[in-house]
């Protein structure tokens, strides 16, 4: 009898959950991870022979699990707790914050990045003001694994860009600076950091009157990839009616944008609601700026949130995303002449650069 | 498809059961033979077709050869038609840049892609076939029954390799019983858990440990035991799942594995490795070319022969043909008298054994020579590593449990305390659910050994 009742638990988990998962109604998107959720595979011959619909079916299956986020959750609180690891999947909590584990320097990531950027560089007039910044991932505030060398991957980069003048901004930021569960920095936390690009570019830091907005609760990307609960970040961003005459022209789709794209809160990432996200070539015309200077930065996804600071600074900003246009293309969007050309680029984008073109 | 998978887990395995347990019993092996097609048909639909055509050739082999038995020409001529299935298409493009590098030719690769389970199973229907010839068996009358045999999804891409013998009977006779049925679902999930949470888990140890630049020696020697500890149950957990899966199903497949990693010489360690492949090779190549009957010197020769072979036959590369002669020079050192020192005392061999089979494994893993050159370059440093460090503080119980696991510590205080098995049944479901939260958040973790 005891065996037949052991049986009998065995098979309604099996049972259970194929009925369930068969009956229960496919979700289209995963909040937690911000991304689309694969759904049941169309049936065509040729691709079943190709084993596509196979590896599609299995992708489904994971994906439409029932309460896949909890279970996923627990797997993470197992190895967080119970086999004390110290980071699941490359990201590590500390003090309530979730942090990415920076691995050693990629020097052929270092030597790809160093070499585009010099590549760019010579295309500007011998006499053009050329700077570069690393932007410190979060993780350099908090010392848990120290394999990255941050000062070494300075050096190195101040030595192959010889061309380019270095602006230290590692001083500007804290730990605080960063959201809690997302990798980007806080847009009411880096003021400074704008302040001192800005005049280290000889140039006047303007400050304008504005009023600050708030959307919660904000689950950044590590949210997602860790599913554990955590307590929500707050995104804040400093609106103004001075950005009311500003025009951002996006390049690649010939339309103008607004400078915080609040659609966006509703979306996968509600960062993006700094110059609408991922963009090619952005072009920002400041009428109402008290100098004539123009500034290019070649940029990743932090800047979205800096430049809003820098914006009453310049007549000028074109901003570059070199992971989604091909420096080649430049040439005929890009003025060349002589004004201040910023590369400004993390510490994460910096040691897996094979996304740049 | 994988054991390991939600696809399998909770989708084909308990439709199966459905399907099988309302089927009367003289259709039940029908059942089985369909979803077992069906089963390498989801994983490897293409080569389906070579698999049915081989399957067909070994019985229409079998029942020939039965009626010349001793006909030695015939087995080889058959023999031959099977393995050069297997050297085509695991071995072709191997030879052939082995060629052009030995003798700087150009002939071009095919770029074959290898079915999956190619060399157990070719295995499989060639002792079926020499058993025959030698009068241990007889041929298979029901074309069901030998297509079962083989294609029997439990076993079919991973082993553990069967012998027509050993199973013949339970192709017609198969007892069920709820205990059984329990034991078997015990068994499989533990080698579940096996291979999602502690294999896995040991092989992203490797990799993120070979991406270190000076790993030094610590590190080097924390590779080999992830290294070892991830194959030793990749293979023993799908061993496991395939013998708890032959339970439930009422059949009894031939143990793989018996603690290897508690044996106290090389020779012990591989009659408690891959049990199955270390008799195949024993009784179809080693006793026919004169085992240790005539003299030392040929003893050593059939050593030397069986363990190129083995070495090849778990890949085709330069590093498992590698790993295959360091086996056979330690074997042989330990017949020429090693053995009798290390049996006089069993903690000394116990530590001589895990060096020589964490280097192996070592050898095994990684399958670039300049890979394997730079590792055991680094290891030259003794300076500590604070990225090794980490990994090691952060690995540390996994690497404990992973210890305790391959040791039969476990099983003694299992077998010490009857009256607490009741509680593996609980354990065993919460290890399933555990493994379901594995793999829900994994991404895809093959089987090591599926790629033979």
């Amino acid at each position: 009898m005891k065996d037949k009742i052991i049986t009998c638990f065995f098979c309604s988990i099996f049972f259970g959950f194929l009925l369930i998962n068969i009956l229960s109604k496919d979700v289209s998107i995963s909040t937690s991870e911000r991304r689309k959720l694969a759904q049941f595979p169309d049936l065509q011959w040729d691709e079943v022979l190709d084993g596509e619909t196979m590896e599609d079916f299995e992708v489904y299956t994971i994906d439409q699990f029932i309460n896949r986020d909890q279970f996923r959750s627990m797997k993470n609180i197992i190895e967080l707790k119970f086999f004390q690891k110290k980071d699941v999947h490359g990201l590590y909590v500390k003090e309530d914050a979730i942090y990415q584990r920076m691995d050693a320097i990629n020097e052929s990531s270092l030597l790809n990045i160093t070499h585009k950027i010099n590549d760019l560089a010579n295309k500007f007039p011998e006499d053009s003001n050329l700077y570069f910044s690393v932007i410190p991932d979060k993780a350099y505030y908090q010392e848990v694994f120290q394999a990255f060398d941050y000062e070494e991957l300075v050096m190195n980069m101040s030595n192959q860009l010889s061309k380019l003048s270095y602006i230290d901004i590692f001083s500007t930021l804290h730990k605080e600076s960063y959201y809690r569960t997302d990798s980007h920095w806080k847009q009411e936390k880096i003021e400074q950091t704008a302040r001192t690009l800005i005049e280290t570019m000889q140039n006047s830091y303007e400050i304008i009157p504005g009023e600050w907005k708030t959307f919660t609760p904000f689950y950044g990307v590590y949210y997602g990839q860790l599913g554990l609960r955590m307590n929500a970040d707050e995104l804040r961003y400093k609106d103004s009616q001075y950005f009311d005459d500003v025009k951002v022209l996006d390049i690649e789709k010939n339309k103008y944008i607004d400078i915080y794209d609040e659609d966006k809160l509703s979306g996968f990432d509600p960062y993006e609601v700094f110059l609408s996200g991922a963009k090619p070539v952005l072009k920002i015309e400041n009428p109402l700026a008290k100098n004539d200077r123009s500034l290019i930065i070649f940029r990743d996804s932090f800047a979205s949130s800096l430049i809003p600071w820098m914006i009453p600074s310049y007549s000028s900003i074109t901003i570059v995303d070199t992971r989604y246009v091909y420096p080649d293309a430049l040439n005929d969007i890009l003025d060349y002449q002589e004004q201040d050309v910023l590369f400004l680029y993390s510490t994460t984008l910096i040691n897996q650069s094979n996304s740049m073109k | 498809m994988l054991f390991s998978s939600i696809t399998f887990l909770y989708y084909f395995f308990p439709l199966l059961l459905i399907c099988y347990f309302i089927t009367p019993m003289k259709y039940r092996n029908h059942v089985l033979l369909l979803c077992s097609v069906l089963f390498y048909f989801y994983g490897e639909p293409k080569f389906l077709i070579l698999l049915i055509l081989l399957i067909l050739f070994s019985f229409i082999a079998g029942k020939y050869l039965e009626q010349h038995i001793g006909n030695k020409k015939l087995l080889s001529c058959l023999l031959c038609v099977l393995f050069a299935f297997l050297f085509f298409f695991k071995y072709y493009d191997f030879a052939i840049y082995t060629i052009n590098g030995l003798f700087q030719q150009q002939i071009p690769l095919l770029y074959v892609l290898m079915p999956i389970g190619i060399s157990f199973y070719t295995f499989q229907m060639s002792s079926y076939l020499i058993d025959i010839y030698r009068g241990e068996v007889k041929a298979s009358k029901s074309i069901i029954n030998f297509s079962l045999y083989v294609m029997m999804f439990p076993q079919l891409i991973a082993g553990p390799i069967v012998r027509y013998q050993n199973i013949e009977r339970q192709l017609t006779h198969r007892h069920y019983c709820f205990h059984s049925f329990n034991e078997g679902m015990c068994r499989f999930i533990v080698g579940l858990s096996k291979k999602v949470i502690l294999a896995d888990a040991f092989g992203l140890l490797c990799e993120e440990l070979l991406i270190i630049p000076n790993i030094g020696f610590f590190g080097g020697c924390l590779f080999a035991i992830s290294a070892t500890l991830q194959i030793y149950f990749d293979f023993s957990g799908y061993s496991d799942m395939a013998i708890g899966l032959g339970q439930i199903f009422g059949f009894h497949l031939p143990e793989n594995f018996k603690y290897p990693l508690a044996a106290a010489s090389i020779t012990e360690f591989w009659q408690r490795w891959h049990m199955t492949l270390s008799s195949w090779f024993k009784d179809y190549v080693y006793i026919p070319l004169g085992g240790n009957r005539k003299g030392i010197r040929r003893q050593v020769f059939n050593i030397a022969i069986v363990w190129f072979l083995t070495g090849l036959w778990h890949g085709a590369a330069w590093n498992f043909i590698l790993w295959g002669v360091l086996y056979a020079i330690l074997l042989i050192i330990e017949k020429l008298g090693l053995r009798n020192f290390l049996e006089q005392s069993r903690g000394t061999g116990h530590v001589y054994t895990l060096c020589f089979v964490f280097l192996s494994f070592v050898i095994f893993k990684i399958d670039d020579m300049d890979t394997l050159v730079e590792l055991f370059q680094n290891m030259q440093s003794f300076a500590w590593s604070n990225e090794v460090l980490y990994y090691l503080q952060s690995y540390a119980i996994y690497l404990f449990i992973g210890i305790m696991a391959a040791m039969p510590f476990a099983k003694k205080l299992y077998d010490r305390y009857p009256k607490f098995h009741f509680m593996k049944y609980i354990v065993c479901i919460a290890l399933l659910l555990v493994c379901t939260g594995y793999l829900l958040d994994g991404s895809f973790h093959p089987f090591l050994y599926f790629r033979f």
